[in-house]
């Protein structure tokens, strides 16, 4: 009984995470504003802040720097087709994604607004894992 | 008590101790035979893969051939998902450990092979330090249909003609934490969000959360 008192009931018990957990959220949500403007508390600040340093990090290494530093519309694809024709030297149709495939109701990703960061760096491949891959 | 007592108190709580033991055991050993991504083939290596110890998986299944322009803004993803965890992990004091992962099928699984004759994706993956995983064709879409619906989008012939851009971020065995959309990158922020608010939860904690 004396325990029960000291400790509280399981309705006590509740109303005493319950608290803590509203004094913890005032907390988060009070801490920034007192910190002032500077932190990125939004998320247009903060996606800026990480296109900003994804990008900076690419700054000197190799194609990429390149490809950062002298951002220039001229070296993006304009358009998935193009690439396309340019492969296709053995006669084969362009219907690997036209509609008369059965294409399941897969998301596709939007293709035509992403850039492509090309390399020339060979890839390292096992012998084993490049015969399994050419299978 | 007597002897007899004392004797059958004593060989109960040995019995019970070799039960406890035998059933950790066994659930080891039955985490360890249905890792999701058990079978696959490190690429690098030619090696079976093995899973890093206490650590979250980021996966992506694409191809190894670059089909689309853009396949590979993935990968630039993975440094959104880190700076994300790495800011909410200030408060919370804990980083989980992220092993990025990229599962491709053998190129006779795309629809029209012939064409792509590149391995750029992979290329791509290893510069951004992505680990490349391969198995068979069937291997490898079974292992995508455990994690989600619709990540290949395949042809009559079962051949791939397109697949997602999503993550798949899991914790340290393989169990399905997060799917998401990795070419949307404003919305890790609130998905994260999301995650670490669990961490208040009383019930059911994210694995990554701090242990109070």
């Amino acid at each position: 009984m004396a325990e029960e008192a000291a400790h509280g009931s399981g309705l006590t018990k509740y109303f005493h995470y319950a608290h803590w957990a509203m004094l913890a959220g005032m907390a988060i949500g009070v801490t920034p504003l007192l910190l002032g403007a500077g932190m990125p508390v939004n998320v247009p600040n903060a996606a800026a802040a990480v296109l900003d340093s994804a990008l900076s990090m690419f700054k000197g290494v190799g194609e990429i720097g390149t490809f950062v530093s002298n951002f220039d519309l001229s070296s993006w694809s304009l358009d998935y087709e193009f690439g396309m024709a340019a492969h296709d030297m053995g006669g084969g149709d362009m219907s690997a994604h036209s509609p008369s495939d059965e294409v399941s109701s897969a998301p596709s990703h939007d293709h035509s607004t992403m850039s492509t960061l090309q390399t020339t760096t060979k890839p390292q491949i096992s012998a084993e894992a490049l015969e399994l891959l050419n299978r | 008590m007597n002897r007899r007592e004392f004797t059958k108190k004593i060989s109960s709580m040995f019995t019970l101790s070799a039960l406890g033991a035998t059933l950790t055991l066994a659930g080891d050993i039955h985490a360890a035979e249905t890792d999701p991504l058990s079978g696959l083939i490190d690429v690098q290596t030619g090696k079976a893969y093995k899973a890093e110890p206490n650590t979250h998986r980021y996966i992506l299944f694409m191809t190894a051939q670059q089909i689309y322009k853009g396949c590979d803004a993935a990968f630039l993803e993975k440094e959104t998902l880190k700076f994300e965890l790495q800011d909410k992990a200030k408060g919370n004091q804990y980083l989980p450990n992220i092993e990025y992962i990229m599962i491709v099928p053998p190129k006779s699984a795309l629809a029209k092979a012939k064409l792509f004759d590149n391995m750029n994706n992979i290329s791509q993956a290893q510069r951004y330090g992505v680990k490349v995983l391969i198995g068979e064709k069937e291997h490898v879409f079974s292992i995508a249909n455990k994690y989600g619906e619709n990540i290949y989008a395949l042809n009559s012939q079962r051949k791939v003609i397109d697949h997602t851009l999503d993550t798949f971020f899991t914790d340290a065995n393989g169990k399905l934490i997060m799917r998401y959309d990795s070419g949307d990158g404003m919305g890790w922020a609130s998905e994260i969000d999301k995650l670490y608010s669990k961490c208040e939860s009383l019930w059911s904690k994210p694995s990554f959360c701090p242990v109070k």
